[in-house]
């Protein structure tokens, strides 16, 4: 949590350890989050840029373990919206200055770019707790059984991995939805 | 697999979605979408990779796009309505097969165009 506070002035310090005992306090009384889960949240809530916001939730749609390219990242990134009105140069220099950012906070590892398997269960958590960035991620679950979840109406974002069976596909109803991953590495069984 | 039948895949019900992607990792299969693709006028980012496309005068349709990602896809030609693309900004046609060797000029209407890729890319 300290990386992400690196250069920050005495304020930002300040007020993130008052977040902190906030959320610490609220802790005590509802016997909830964990430490771990804190430290992650407020790391998130330091961002505070909607565009590394996005592209840290991105990362959490992607299988454990997953070495994420950072050319897809931007690729799908510009389809949100981020530098939209810049040149590609541009936004693949704004993409990689948020990804460093997320990479300073720990928030995500190095590689192409991973995401540890705790701090995808909290990204995951935070946005299904959000109004607008509710993501679904399913592994080998026809699109049917997912869709009968009424959960999917508010989504923002579902990916859809298929890795041991055959995929299965029904219609959608998700109006909120901005972004549709489907991957499949299944061969047939 | 021997094809992917995404006709129940409809996009009626997420027309609204600006990211598309669908990858297949191994190989190249046939794939058919619903015509309801034509739908998704604000989707922005289309990402199709490892797919036996055939026409794919559909793009036309999808005014809004600004990365059109088609690496390791089969097609029978770049169509003249890519030119309806007015803000495509990248085309990544790496290790793309065209099977139909009519270059059609098409793509120079497409203005914004910043990045085309297409190494390993071959008629």
């Amino acid at each position: 949590m300290s990386s992400s506070l690196k250069g920050k002035d005495n304020t930002a310090w300040k007020s993130t350890l008052a977040k902190l005992m906030v959320s610490k306090a609220s802790d005590d009384s509802e016997g909830g989050e964990s430490d771990v889960l804190k430290c992650i949240k407020l790391s998130y809530d330091c961002l505070q840029n909607r565009d590394a916001e996005l592209i840290f939730l991105m990362c959490s749609m992607f299988p454990e373990d997953c070495h994420i390219r950072i050319a897809d990242l931007m690729r799908y990134a510009i389809g949100l919206g981020v530098g939209r009105t810049y040149s590609l140069e541009s936004t693949r220099s704004m993409v990689q200055a948020h990804i460093n950012k997320l990479l300073d906070s720990c928030l995500l590892m190095h590689g192409c770019v991973k995401m540890h398997d705790m701090v995808r269960d909290t990204t995951l958590w935070i946005a299904n707790r959000s109004n607008n960035c509710k993501i679904l991620v399913t592994v080998d679950k026809p699109l049917g059984i997912v869709a009968e979840d009424n959960n999917i109406r508010d989504c923002f974002a579902v990916s859809s991995w298929w890795d041991n069976e055959n995929p299965s596909f029904c219609k959608l109803h998700a109006p909120n939805l901005k972004m549709l991953l489907i991957n499949i590495s299944a061969c047939d069984q | 697999m021997n094809s992917l039948d995404l006709s129940y895949l409809t996009f009626e019900g997420i027309h609204g979605i600006e990211v598309f992607s669908l990858t297949v990792d191994y190989g190249i299969i046939p794939i058919s979408f619903s015509p309801s693709i034509q739908l998704l006028t604000n989707v922005r980012t289309v990402r199709l990779n490892g797919l036996e496309l055939g026409d794919i005068s559909f793009i036309g349709s999808l005014t809004s796009l600004e990365v059109l990602d088609l690496r390791c896809c089969d097609f029978n030609e770049l169509p003249i309505e890519i030119g309806k693309l007015m803000i495509l900004k990248l085309l990544d046609l790496t290790e793309c097969h065209i099977s139909e060797n009519n270059y059609n000029g098409a793509i120079g209407e497409c203005s914004q165009l910043e990045e085309l890729y297409a190494s390993a890319c071959y008629p």
